[in-house]
Order: structure tokens, then C-alpha cells, then sequence
């Protein structure tokens, strides 16, 4: 990143950071009330990771252009960037938030992992899609 | 004072970074055709015809530099074809006509027809010949001047093949192969082979048995369903004169409308097939055409290429991958149709929509969205990125999604039509699919009974109910309406200005058939929900472009619109048409197909 100071930076951050929280915040009271009525609290949790995007390698930023005109198109951006980064989750980003600063793309995906307590169901393996 | 100078920088810095915009853009695109790039014969250029934005492309492979060709708004430009001399026609699906560019001018631009699909070159006479949606088959003059002829051949006409001098057509639901002697007669209509194949949709079907249970290759064929040939998406020469066209199979068993009731998750349980067929053309030896044919993985099949090896590609854009194989190791087909056939991969542009074969062995797919083109030559790949914006539309996007039934709406919706078939529901009974283009909007509430009020209800339900697809997004609800409204009616196949229709539209107006109590308006429905005898309440269907969807009524009983008023139709509680004498009904049918 070259802001052009120091200081609007660490504003930078401190806003990307608030705002993060606050989403991050209601993702997880959500996403934790659905996991602990499903599977118990102990089975799963939810990571994030954030990912500062630049230059990217064309696929990544044909699915940052698509995230950029449609936040709906965001959510397959964040998957897709933990599927390159090798993450496995059991269904993808369980919630994304994405912001643009100049080159710069940031992306914070939230998934979700099984933790494999003693009374937690065995995660299924994923199905292939349909086909022949 | 200290916490408001905090407030202001904190304001002043979030303004410098920007958040995806929430309302979606504007609408884009129009449904995928497959089959708009050509590899040029001094293995130097590509032309790139780009319906979504109006436009050509010349790029050049070593260098991508590209230059842009615009068109007219709404051309949407389609196949294209090369000829001796180098230019390139282009046929405007929907501008009707041919341009031709040398270098990178235009330098024709030709009427041909409502609906321009396929071209071919006749080296013999230097001409181009056009096949019609409409019917027409049409010659021009390579060099330029009036089309020397326009015969009419059969409708929903789509490829073009010129073999050994013979003259080949496909057509597109049919999924027919003709053949035409000089005079363009049909000598010869060959259909791509029904399949029987058992049913591993888990609906209730037939399942293949197990291993030493006799049934796969016992001869016992108990529980087998048939998969009929449909939607011809492309066909292409083999460098042997054989014929590969790259189209849909269609399960006959039934459907369900709850979750999963389009098929579920595995090999052989979609309903829908892609498949790609070999044909050996009759010739002095063999009297009848010959076939093999293999299932492909993936939705759409909407373009297929061949080098000059014999390799062959095929653009899945449901599936967003491309597959290569070459003819004599595509697996055979078999009754539990599992095999996988060919090398899939994709290349995370979005759906490719066409591929080509430079003389090289080079394959290049061009990716829309981006745009892009992908060469990949020895294995590596390259990326030339196009000019252009991004086209974006998740309408257009989901439209075209493969979903875990194994289909994507365009599977029965090609082009935003329909598929020409009949489709059996365990709770609906048969049901004709429905066509999309044409004013979809002012045509709510959906489906034959109506029952679907609007279309996110109906995307709701049939894209992640009955095709087990995920729940449609915002976006995905506010955009796949202006998507599909943008998308025309078909075209009318008969001569609107012909006595017979004018004697026809006279009857239909007239009190006394009562049609218009009913088809009355832009649409020519009213939008009731009536019984007219036909096995039920309907919606009064558009009559718009009716000519060029048989078979009609909600069970396809009708397969031309003569037989509506003859074979079935509900009689005189349909209209009042028992008085009319059989030249009246021709000139009501030759009305009709003026719509």
C-alpha cells in the first residue's frame, strides 16, 4: 500500500478494523446460534483470515471486478480466495466483507471448521456435482 | 474537541477505501450461442464476434494486440466463417444480416433473413451459405453483391457443413442432421440416436444392477428409460468427413417439483445429458448414417472446435469448463452413463462460450465476461486480455449456472427459448416448456396454471427447490427479469404481408372464432387462467412468435398448429373454429405464424 501518509494509514486500519469488527460481531452471534442449535458449540467455530490483495493473478481479479458492481458476488471471491490459499471449510466463506482501496483489495473471509469433538457428527465428505 | 478531531479523521480516512455497491448494475449480456471466434487460416489472427457487446475483435495470437470493430446496437453477431480471399463473414443473429470484413473493414453488410445462425464457404462457387432460424437457407456471393439464393429448407435451422461437395444443415431442437442436394431439397434427415440408459435419478426409476446381477451387458433391458436427442448446440467437419455435433439428451422419466425433483446429485441422474455424437454421413457405401456417441460431463455444451489433428474441444459453459479428447477415445456410451469423457478443466473466467483450433493445435476460448482469451498451446496457457468493461449480470449468470441437478436454466431454456419438449411431472402430468423470450415481464404469473405470481418466486422454486440450486441472491432476484426481457420473441416464420395471412387474420379477428376473447392485446393474452378443454385450466399462452414453438398446447398434443385446430385443442371450447372450412383453417395457421 503507499498512503499518502502515515498517519491516514493507521486511520485506515483503525476504520477497516472497527468496521470489521462490528460485521465479524454479528456474524458470529448469528452464525453461532445456528451451529449450537445444529451441532452443538463445541463442533464448530469460525475463523477469519483477511487477505490484501494486489496484483493479482487474472482469475482473482475477474472475481474482484464482479465483487466490486455486485456485493453478492462477493461471497464466491472470499471462497475462492481460501480455496487458493488452501483453507478448507466445509461450505465456504461463511461471510465475507471486502473493501477497495486503491490497487489494494481487501478481503476478510469468515469459515467455518469442525472442530471433531466426541459428540460431533462425522463431517461428510463432499459430493462431486452432478454429472455423468 | 479531542474525540471530534478523532471523528473526523476516522471519516476522512473510511472515505478513501469503497465498499462492492449494493444495488446491481445495469443489465448485460444476452443468452450464451457458443461458436463466435475463428482462428484465421494464416494461423496469425483471431476474430472474435462478441454478441454481448455489439462489437469484433481482430486480435492478433503473438502479440494480442486487438483491434475493435463496433457494430450496430442489438447486431449480436454470431458464427463466422472464413473464405479464400481471407475475408470474414459474420452472420448478425439478430441485425438479419451477413457483414464481411477484410483487414479490419467492413466491407458488406447483407440482408439475409429475421434469424442469420450458421455460415458455410463453398469453395466451389465462392459463396456463402446462411442458414435461417427461420428456415431459409440463403446464398451470397463472397465477393460481395445479392444473395443468389434463398430456399427454404426447415425451421430452427442452426449449422451449416459443406462435405465431398454435399450440403449439410442441422437443426437446432430437432437436433437433426439434413442433407441437401444442389437444389436445397432435404435428401436425407438424419436424427441424433436415442440413448437407453438406466435411471439413476433415485426418482423412483429404474437403477442399473448391481455387479452379478445380470442386466448391463445380460441383454436384460428391464427398467432401461430412454435419453432422446435434443438442442444441437454445434456441429463441426471432421477432418475425415465424418460429422461431430456437440447437443443434449433428454431423460424421459419423470420429474418432481420438490427439492432435488430434477435430479439429484451422481452420474446418469440429471435429466438433461450433454453428449457429443460422431456422425458417419450416408455415402455410396453405407446407405444409412452411423453413430457413436458419449456422454460429456458438464451443462451447455454450447460450442465444439476441431484441429486439424482431429483433437476435438467442447466449451461446457454450465459447467464452466472446457473438455478435449480426440473422437476415437471418447468412451462409448453405455447404459449407466458414468463414463467421463475427455479432459475437463476450467480456467476461472467465467463460462467460455466458444473455442478454436488454430493450424498450430493451438486451442483458444474466449471468455465474455473479462473479456478474455485463453490460448493454450503445449499445455501453458495465456491470457489475452480484451478490451472492453467488465460485463457483469448475475442474472445472466445464474442463468447459465450448472446447479447440482445438472442442468442450468438455459439446459431447457437454450437461448433463452425453449427446448421443443415435453417434460412429465409425478404431480403436473406433461408439460411443454415454456418460452422465456418475448416480454416476460407483462407475462406473470408463470407457468401453465399461473401458479408462480412473479419471477423471484418461480427462481425461488425452481432453481433452488426443483434444480436443488442455492437460494437466489438479491441481486440474483432484481436481475435475471431485466436479463430475460431484453431477450426478443422469436422471430415470425411466415410472410406477414401473404393473403392467406391477411384472409386469416380476418377470421381470427372475427366474432365468430371468439380468438380474440382471449388473445387480445400486445401480448395477445388476456392472462386468464380458463379451461378450454385441453385437460385443464391454463393461462392463455402469448401467441407472439407462436409459429416457431411447436409442438403446442400445455402437453404438446399439437405437433403444428393445424393440428391444434384438428388433432386436439379443446374444440369449439377453445375458440369457435368448427365451422371453418379446411383453406380457412390454412389461412388462420398462415396468420399465426405472422405473430
Amino acid at each position: 500500500m503507499s498512503g499518502s501518509g502515515r498517519g491516514l494509514g493507521v486511520a485506515v486500519t483503525l476504520c477497516v478494523r472497527i468496521t470489521l469488527a462490528l460485521v465479524l460481531v454479528a456474524f458470529v452471534q448469528v452464525g453461532c446460534g445456528a451451529d449450537e442449535a445444529l451441532l452443538g458449540k463445541d463442533c464448530v467455530s469460525t475463523e477469519d483470515q483477511t487477505f490484501d490483495l494486489e496484483n493479482p493473478d487474472t482469475p482473482t481479479a475477474f472475481k474482484i471486478e464482479q465483487c466490486r458492481v455486485d456485493v453478492d458476488a462477493c461471497t464466491p471471491l472470499c471462497t475462492y480466495v481460501l480455496d487458493q490459499h488452501s483453507i478448507s471449510s466445509s461450505s465456504g466463506a461463511s461471510a465475507c466483507d471486502v473493501e477497495f482501496e486503491g490497487a489494494v483489495t481487501h478481503v476478510k473471509a469468515s469459515y467455518q471448521v469442525f472442530n471433531g469433538g466426541p459428540n460431533c457428527p462425522v463431517e461428510a465428505d463432499n459430493q462431486p456435482p452432478g454429472g455423468f | 474537541m479531542t474525540k471530534l478531531i478523532g471523528l473526523a479523521l476516522f471519516a476522512a480516512a473510511c472515505g478513501t477505501t469503497t465498499k462492492p455497491a449494493t444495488d446491481p448494475p445495469p443489465t448485460w449480456g444476452v443468452p450464451i450461442t457458443g461458436g463466435t471466434i475463428l482462428a484465421t487460416h494464416d494461423n496469425q489472427r483471431v476474430v472474435v464476434a462478441d454478441p454481448d457487446r455489439d462489437r469484433l475483435m481482430v486480435v492478433q495470437l503473438a502479440t494480442g494486440a486487438t483491434v475493435e470493430i463496433p457494430l450496430q446496437a442489438g447486431d449480436e453477431p454470431g458464427r463466422l466463417i472464413e473464405d479464400a480471399a481471407s475475408r470474414i463473414h459474420v452472420a448478425l443473429r439478430r441485425g438479419g444480416a451477413v457483414v464481411t470484413l477484410q483487414g479490419t473493414d467492413i466491407v458488406a453488410r447483407r440482408a439475409v433473413c429475421a434469424e442469420p445462425r450458421g455460415l458455410a464457404y463453398d469453395a466451389a462457387a465462392d459463396a456463402i451459405d446462411v442458414a435461417c432460424a427461420t428456415g431459409e437457407l440463403v446464398t451470397l456471393p463472397a465477393a460481395g453483391g445479392d444473395a443468389t439464393r434463398s430456399v427454404f429448407v426447415d425451421r430452427d435451422l442452426r449449422d451449416v457443413l459443406i462435405i465431398n461437395n454435399t450440403l449439410y444443415v442441422t437443426r437446432f431442437k430437432k437436433a437433426e442432421l439434413l442433407a441437401l442436394d444442389a437444389s436445397g431439397t432435404i435428401t436425407s434427415r438424419t436424427v441424433m440416436p436415442t440413448v437407453e440408459r438406466f435411471d439413476n435419478s433415485g426418482e423412483g426409476g429404474a437403477q442399473p444392477p448391481a455387479p452379478g446381477d445380470g442386466g448391463v451387458g445380460s441383454g436384460d433391458t428391464t427398467g432401461l428409460i430412454s435419453s432422446i436427442p435434443a438442442v444441437a448446440w454445434r456441429a463441426v467437419a471432421l477432418p475425415n468427413g465424418q460429422i461431430a455435433v456437440v447437443h443434449q439428451r433428454a431423460a424421459q422419466r419423470e420429474l418432481s417439483v420438490h427439492h432435488g425433483g430434477y435430479g439429484g446429485i451422481g452420474c446418469g441422474s440429471s435429466p438433461i445429458e450433454s453428449t457429443i455424437t460422431i456422425v458417419t454421413p450416408p455415402n455410396g457405401t453405407n446407405p444409412a448414417a452411423t453413430f457413436a456417441t458419449a456422454p460429456l460431463q458438464g451443462a451447455l455444451p454450447v460450442d465444439l472446435a476441431v484441429s486439424s489433428s482431429g483433437q476435438l474441444a467442447v466449451a461446457l459453459a454450465g459447467g464452466k469448463m472446457i473438455t478435449t479428447a480426440f473422437a476415437s477415445s471418447l468412451a462409448a456410451d453405455s447404459e449407466q452413463g458414468c463414463k467421463s469423457n475427455g479432459q475437463g478443466s476450467g480456467d476461472d473466467l467465467g463460462a467460455p462460450t466458444s473455442v478454436a483450433f488454430d493450424g498450430n493445435g493451438d486451442l483458444i476460448a474466449y471468455y465474455p465476461e473479462l473479456p478474455a482469451l485463453v490460448v493454450t498451446q503445449n499445455g501453458a496457457k495465456r491470457t489475452i486480455t480484451l478490451p472492453g468493461d467488465l460485463g457483469y449480470d448475475s442474472g445472466r449468470n445464474m442463468f447459465h449456472e450448472q446447479t447440482p441437478s445438472g442442468l442450468a436454466c438455459a439446459s431447457c431454456h437454450p437461448e433463452g427459448r425453449d427446448d421443443g419438449l415435453v417434460w412429465k411431472f409425478q404431480e403436473l402430468g406433461p408439460r411443454r416448456t415454456q418460452v422465456l423470450a418475448g416480454s416476460i415481464l407483462a407475462r406473470a404469473p408463470y407457468h401453465w396454471t399461473g401458479d408462480q405470481a412473479d419471477l423471484p418466486t418461480l427462481m425461488d422454486d425452481v432453481f433452488a427447490v426443483r434444480m436443488a440450486g442455492t437460494l437466489p441472491t438479491n441481486s440474483e432476484h432484481r436481475s435475471l427479469g431485466p436479463f430475460l426481457e431484453r431477450i426478443p420473441a422469436p422471430a415470425p416464420v411466415g410472410l406477414a404481408n401473404g393473403d392467406a395471412a391477411a384472409r386469416g387474420k380476418a377470421i381470427f379477428e372475427s366474432s365468430d372464432t371468439a380468438c380474440l376473447g382471449c388473445h387480445a392485446g400486445p401480448l395477445m393474452s388476456t392472462k386468464q387462467i380458463v379451461d378450454v378443454g385441453t385437460g385443464g385450466a391454463f393461462k392463455v399462452p402469448s401467441l407472439v412468435g407462436v409459429g416457431a414453438r411447436a409442438p403446442f398446447l400445455h402437453d404438446g398434443c399439437a405437433t403444428t398448429l393445424m393440428d391444434r385446430f384438428t388433432t386436439c385443442g379443446g374444440g369449439d371450447l377453445h375458440g369457435k373454429t368448427s365451422q371453418l372450412s379446411a383453406a380457412q383453417l390454412s389461412d388462420l395457421v398462415a396468420y399465426l405464424e405472422t405473430l
